[in-house]
C-alpha cells in the first residue's frame, strides 16, 4: 500500500514538473474556440460609408474592391443578407455613374454635329441607365435602413456614433439619388436645347399653330421639325416670320424660352462595282437631299467600316462621285457609307444623314500556311519546316518569310514553295515547349499568312553505365569505372562528381565518355549497410541534361564486424567462463563450490580427453551436501552422456531404472544407480551419511569415470 | 522484502513511467513541433513535411535553396544572426514571423527597414469572431493567383518602414493598431490598412517578413486559407522544398527540454556501438548472477 501512494505521488510529481511551463507562457495568441463573439455595427455603417464615398468619387474600380470582400466582414447573421445587398447595388451604382458621364460626351458629340437621331437615342440610354441605377439606390437605400433596424439604431443614443455614422450613410445614399435625378433632368431639359437656339415658341392646347418671338421664321423651315421640351413636331406649313404650322396639334400649352428647326437631309450611296480585289479601284457616287430637293455645296464623306476614305463636294444635283481605292484590308467584306454632316452655315439648318450601308466584296489571294519543328536542344540546330498551300491562286514569287522563335526573330528568308529551315537554338534557350511562328507580309493582293507551333526544346539525357564492386569494405577504397554517353553520342569532358558519405572525388570522361575513379570511403557505424553514393553528371555541351543519380553498393564494415565479434566472444564467452572458471580455482572460498571439492572430473567436458586429477574433498563441509554435490555432477554427465534428462514426474530411482535400458552406458548405469540409491537413501530418511558413504559416492563417481576412459561405453 | 530492493524497484518504476511521460505526453508550449493541442505546430510539421531545428548550428548544414521558419521569441546572438545572414545570402528564404518578440533585432542585423509594429492590430469588422483575431483580406497579386482571398491571424501586429519590400497582404481599412490596449481606436493610433506581409529580396536569397507567427499553429493553420498562404511563402523562393523551423528560439518548458533529451538519447542508443555497449552491460549483469546462482546446491 505504502509503495503505491508513493508511485501514484512520483508520478503526479513528473507530471506537474513538466507541465507548468505551458501556463506561464506568454500570451502571443488566444485559443480561437474560447474566443467571444463580438460584433461593431458602428464599424459596419463606417465601412457602408467609406464606400459610399468611392461611389460619389465615380471610382468604379475601388469601389469593386472596397466591397467585394464584404463576404468576410463579421456581421450578425441577421445583417448578412442586407449587408451583401448594400455591396452589390453600390458596386452597381459604381460601375453605371462613369458611365452616364461617357454617355452625356458622347451625346454632346452628336448635338454638336447636329446628329439629332443617334443623340436622341443616346438620350434614351442615358435615362434607362440612370432609371436603373436610381432602382440601385432604393435597393441600397433599402439595405442600410435594414442594417440600421438590426443595429437598432433607434434605441441608440442620439449624439451616439452609431446614430451619427447612420444617418451619415442616409446622408450620402440621397446624395446619390439627388446626382442622379440632377442628370435625368439635365438630359431632358438638353432634348429642348438640341442645337442652337433662337427666341421664343408658344404651344397652345390644340391649335397647329406656333407663334414665335424673338425670331424670324422661314419658308425654307418647311419639313423641318421643332422640338419644345422633350416633344417633337414636324413644321408643315409657313404663314409669316412669327407663325408657323406644326403636326400633331399640340397636345399641351408650352412655352419654351428656345427653339431650335432643322431641315432633314436624305444621302443615297452607290457602288461600282460592288466586288473587287483589294487595291483596286471602284466608283462611288452619293446624292444629298432636303425634302427630294438636291443640296449642293456640300460635303460628303465616305467611310468603310467607319474609317474616313474620301470627302467629296456635291455638284449642282446634289450628287457627287469619285474613285476610290480599295484598301489592302484581307477581309470578305466591308461596310461603306456616306455621311453629311453640316459645316459652316449649314449649322443650325440641316439636320445629317448617314447614307444606308451599301457592301463591297472583296478578293485577295491567300495562303494556308503550316508548320512543323523537331524537337530542339539548346546549342543544337533543328529544322523547321514549313508547307505553303495557296490553293487555286497563283503562288508569289520570292515570297518573304519571318521565322521567329517566341518573341525574337531568328530568319528572314524567301521562297516560292514549300521550304525547310535549320537555325541553332541559342545555348540559353530555357527548356520545355516554345513558340515557332512563321509569318509572311502581305504583299498586294496577297494576303499576310501566319502559322505558330510548339517546339519542345529539351536537354538530351544522359545515360550512365556504371560498374560497380558487388561488394565494399569499409574502411578501404572505391573502384568505379563506367560510361556516360547520350543518344548523341559517348559524353566527352563531362565532369562526374561522386559523393559518398563526406567523401568526395570530380572526374572528367575521356572522348569515349568512360571514367575511372577511386574513392576512399567514409567510416560509419554500421555492421553491413546499403552504402548510398550519389553520382552527378555535369556535361560540357549546352544540349546534355546534367544526371544526378543514387546508387546503392552493398558495403561491409569490416572494422566494426571484427569489433562487434570481439567484444560478443569477450562478453558473452570467454567473461563468462574466466568468471566461472574463477568461481572453481582454488582460490574461491567453500561457500561458492560446496564441499570445496576440487574435481577434474571431465565429467562435464568431454567423455574422451581429459586430464585426472586427484580429488579433494574438504572434511569441513557436511557429507549429505558432498553425496549431492557427486550425484548432480554424475547426473549432468550421464544426461549429457545418454540423451536423457530426468522428467518431472519421474522420481530418481525412476530415472536410474531407465538409464540402464540404455546399451550404451554398460557398467556405467550400474554404478549410477547404485549412486542413485545411495543418495535418496540420505534425502528421504532420517539416516545421516557417513565419511565412508561420502568415499563410497565419490568412489563411483571415479568408477563412472574410469569406465569412461577405458572406453567400455 | 529488503528496504534497498524497495528503493531500487521505484527508482526503475519511476525512470520508466517517466520515459514514457515523457514521450507519450504532448507538449503544450507554443510553436512546439510535439505540441498536437491548439497552440503546437504538429499540424504545420505534417502538412509542409517541415523539420525542426535545434539549434542554428545546424543550418550550415542545410541546403542552399532551404526555407527556415524562424519565431525569435527568445533573443538572438550576434552568431546566430550571422547565420541567418549568411543563409539568406547563400539563396535560402528565410520567413521571419513575429510580432512582440525579438523580431526587430534581426530585421536590424539583416539591414532590412521594416519594422514589426508596437500595439495589436485590431480589425472590429473583417475577424474571426472578435477583433484580436483579424482577417486579411488585400493581397498581392501573386498571392491572390494562389487562391487566397481570406487569412486569418491572431493576436497579430503590423509592420512599418516598409522601404523598397513587396507588400505580400495588408489588413482592412477598418483595422487599427491598438497602442494603448484600451480596444478603440483613438487618435494618435495608426489606421488601416497596415501592411502585414513583406518580402525582400536580399542577395540570392529571399526575407519574407509576417507579422503574427500564430498563423502556423494548428487551430488557425486551417483557418480561411491559412494554409495556402503558408504554402505560397514557403515556394517563393525555394526550389528544394526542404522546410525548417527553428526551435532554438522558442521558450522551451521541462517537457519539451525532456523530449529532446529522450529523443537525443533515443538516437544513441540506436548506434550500433551504443547497442553493442549495453548489450555488453547486460552480458556482464547476467553473467555474474549467473555465476552466482550455480554456486548453490539447495
Amino acid at each position: 500500500m505504502k509503495i503505491n501512494t508513493t508511485l501514484i505521488a512520483l508520478v503526479l510529481t513528473i507530471w506537474f514538473v513538466l507541465l507548468p511551463s505551458a501556463v506561464s507562457a506568454v500570451e502571443e495568441h488566444v485559443d480561437p474556440s474560447d474566443v467571444a463573439e463580438l460584433y461593431s455595427g458602428v464599424s459596419l455603417l463606417h465601412y457602408y460609408s467609406a464606400s459610399l464615398d468611392l461611389v460619389i468619387q465615380k471610382n468604379p474600380d475601388a469601389t469593386l474592391d472596397f466591397l467585394s470582400v464584404m463576404p468576410f466582414a463579421h456581421v450578425q447573421p441577421a445583417i448578412t443578407p442586407h449587408s451583401q445587398e448594400f455591396a452589390h447595388s453600390a458596386i452597381s451604382i459604381a460601375q453605371v455613374l462613369p458611365e452616364l458621364d461617357k454617355l452625356l460626351v458622347k451625346r454632346d458629340g452628336f448635338i454638336a454635329d447636329a446628329r439629332m437621331t443617334e443623340a436622341a437615342e443616346t438620350s434614351f440610354q442615358i435615362s434607362a441607365d440612370i432609371k436603373t441605377a436610381l432602382e440601385h439606390v432604393d435597393s441600397l437605400q433599402a439595405a442600410a435602413v435594414l442594417t440600421g433596424n438590426v443595429l437598432n439604431v433607434n434605441a441608440a443614443p442620439v449624439e451616439g456614433d452609431l446614430v451619427i455614422t447612420y444617418y451619415d450613410v442616409l446622408r450620402k445614399i440621397a446624395s446619390i439619388r439627388a446626382m442622379l435625378i440632377l442628370v435625368q433632368n439635365m438630359v431632358l431639359d438638353q432634348n429642348s436645347n438640341i442645337a442652337d437656339s433662337v427666341g421664343t415658341v408658344t404651344l397652345t392646347v390644340g391649335s397647329g399653330i406656333v407663334t414665335g418671338t424673338g425670331t424670324m421664321f422661314t419658308a425654307a423651315m418647311v419639313g423641318g421639325g421643332l422640338y419644345v421640351g422633350s416633344a417633337t413636331y414636324s413644321i408643315t406649313g409657313f404663314t409669316d416670320a412669327t407663325h408657323l404650322t406644326i403636326n400633331p396639334v399640340a397636345a399641351t400649352a408650352a412655352t419654351s424660352s428656345v427653339f431650335t428647326i432643322l431641315l432633314p437631309t436624305s444621302l443615297t450611296l452607290s457602288i461600282t462595282p460592288e466586288s473587287a480585289f483589294v487595291g483596286d479601284t471602284i466608283r462611288f457616287e452619293a446624292m444629298l437631299t432636303h425634302n427630294g430637293i438636291p443640296l449642293p455645296g456640300k460635303k460628303v464623306t465616305l467611310f468603310l467600316d467607319g474609317t474616313l476614305f474620301v470627302t467629296a463636294v456635291t455638284g449642282a444635283d446634289g450628287q457627287c462621285s469619285g474613285e476610290l481605292t480599295l484598301p489592302y484590308w484581307y477581309i470578305s467584306q466591308v461596310e461603306a457609307r456616306a455621311l453629311y454632316t453640316p459645316q459652316g452655315g449649314d449649322v443650325g439648318v440641316f439636320l445629317a444623314s448617314l447614307s444606308p450601308a451599301t457592301t463591297i466584296n472583296l478578293s485577295f489571294y491567300n495562303l494556308s500556311l503550316t508548320g512543323s519543328a523537331e524537337e530542339g536542344h539548346p546549342g543544337l540546330s533543328t529544322t523547321i519546316k514549313a508547307t505553303l498551300d495557296y490553293g487555286t491562286s497563283p503562288p508569289l514569287k520570292n515570297r518573304r518569310f519571318s521565322l521567329y522563335l517566341d518573341n525574337s526573330l531568328i530568319r528572314e528568308m524567301t521562297s516560292e514553295t514549300d521550304f525547310s529551315e535549320m537555325f541553332v537554338i541559342a545555348a540559353d534557350t530555357t527548356i520545355g515547349p516554345h513558340l515557332i511562328t512563321i509569318s509572311s507580309p502581305s504583299d498586294q493582293r496577297y494576303a499576310p499568312a501566319m502559322t505558330s507551333f510548339s517546339i519542345n526544346i529539351n536537354k538530351v539525357p544522359i545515360t550512365l553505365e556504371l560498374d560497380k564492386p558487388a561488394v565494399v569494405f569499409i574502411p578501404g577504397s572505391i573502384k568505379l569505372s563506367g560510361n556516360a554517353s547520350t543518344e548523341l553520342g559517348p559524353l566527352n569532358g563531362a565532369k562526374i562528381t561522386i559523393t559518398s558519405g563526406s567523401a568526395k572525388t570530380t572526374v572528367t570522361t575521356a572522348s569515349d565518355g568512360s571514367f575511372k575513379v577511386t574513392m576512399k570511403t567514409t567510416p560509419g557505424f554500421y555492421l553491413i549497410a546499403s552504402q548510398p553514393i550519389s553520382i552527378q553528371v555535369t556535361p560540357s555541351e549546352p544540349w546534355n541534361a546534367p544526371l544526378s543519380e543514387i546508387q546503392n553498393l552493398f558495403a561491409v564494415y569490416y572494422l566494426n564486424c571484427i569489433l562487434i565479434a570481439v567484444t560478443i566472444a569477450f562478453f558473452g564467452v570467454y567473461l563468462p567462463r574466466r568468471l566461472g572458471a574463477r568461481d572453481r580455482s582454488p582460490g574461491r572460498t567453500a561457500e561458492q563450490i560446496p564441499g570445496d571439492i576440487r574435481v577434474a572430473l571431465p565429467l562435464t567436458e568431454s567423455v574422451t580427453s581429459h586430464d585426472e586429477q586427484p580429488l579433494q574433498i574438504t572434511p569441513r563441509k557436511p557429507a549429505q551436501e558432498q553425496i549431492l554435490y557427486w550425484y548432480a555432477k554424475v547426473l549432468k554427465f550421464i544426461q549429457k552422456l545418454a540423451g536423457l534428462a530426468p522428467r518431472p514426474e519421474q522420481t530418481m530411482r525412476e530415472f536410474a531404472e531407465q538409464t540402464r535400458t540404455v546399451s550404451l552406458l554398460g557398467p556405467v548405469s550400474r554404478y549410477f544407480n547404485e549412486m542413485t540409491l545411495l543418495t535418496e537413501r540420505f534425502i528421504y530418511s532420517p539416516n545421516k551419511p557417513t565419511e565412508s558413504d561420502v568415499e563410497k559416492s565419490r568412489e563411483l563417481a571415479q568408477s563412472i569415470n574410469t569406465e569412461v576412459e577405458n572406453e567400455t561405453i | 522484502m529488503k528496504l534497498s530492493r524497495i528503493f531500487s524497484i521505484v527508482i526503475v518504476l519511476v525512470v520508466v513511467i517517466s520515459v514514457i511521460v515523457i514521450w507519450f505526453q504532448s507538449s503544450v508550449q507554443d510553436f512546439m513541433d510535439t505540441n498536437t493541442t491548439w497552440n503546437g505546430i504538429k499540424d504545420f510539421m505534417v502538412t509542409f513535411n517541415a523539420s525542426s531545428m535545434d539549434s542554428m548550428a545546424a543550418l550550415e548544414t542545410v541546403p542552399s535553396k532551404s526555407t527556415l521558419i524562424v519565431i525569435p521569441s527568445l533573443k538572438f546572438s550576434d552568431g546566430d544572426t550571422l547565420r541567418l545572414e549568411q543563409f539568406v545570402q547563400g539563396g535560402g528564404t528565410l520567413i521571419l514571423m513575429d510580432d512582440f518578440g525579438y523580431g526587430n533585432a534581426i530585421l536590424e542585423k539583416l539591414n532590412i527597414s521594416a519594422r514589426f509594429a508596437p500595439g495589436i492590430l485590431l480589425d472590429p469588422l473583417f475577424c474571426y469572431k472578435n477583433p484580436e483575431m483579424p482577417k486579411i483580406v488585400t493581397f498581392s497579386p501573386a498571392i491572390t493567383a494562389a487562391s487566397v482571398e481570406a487569412i486569418t491571424l491572431n493576436r497579430a501586429t503590423s509592420l512599418e518602414n516598409i522601404g523598397n519590400g513587396e507588400v505580400l497582404a495588408s489588413s482592412s481599412d477598418t483595422s487599427f493598431m491598438d497602442l494603448n490596449g484600451n480596444g478603440s481606436p483613438d487618435q494618435n493610433e495608426p489606421k488601416g490598412p497596415c501592411a502585414m506581409a513583406v518580402k525582400y529580396p536580399m542577395s540570392a536569397g529571399i526575407v519574407e517578413v509576417v507579422a503574427d507567427p500564430s498563423v502556423l499553429i494548428n487551430t488557425m493553420l486551417p483557418m480561411d486559407e491559412n494554409t495556402q498562404f503558408m504554402g505560397y511563402l514557403l515556394g517563393a523562393g525555394a526550389e528544394e522544398n526542404d522546410v525548417y523551423i527553428d526551435k532554438s528560439h522558442l521558450p522551451s518548458s521541462p517537457l519539451d527540454i525532456a523530449k529532446t533529451k529522450l529523443i537525443a538519447a533515443r538516437r544513441i542508443v540506436s548506434n550500433p556501438f551504443a547497442l553493442v555497449g549495453a548489450l555488453a552491460l547486460v552480458f556482464i549483469f547476467v553473467s555474474l548472477n549467473a555465476t552466482g546462482e550455480d554456486d548453490k546446491i539447495d
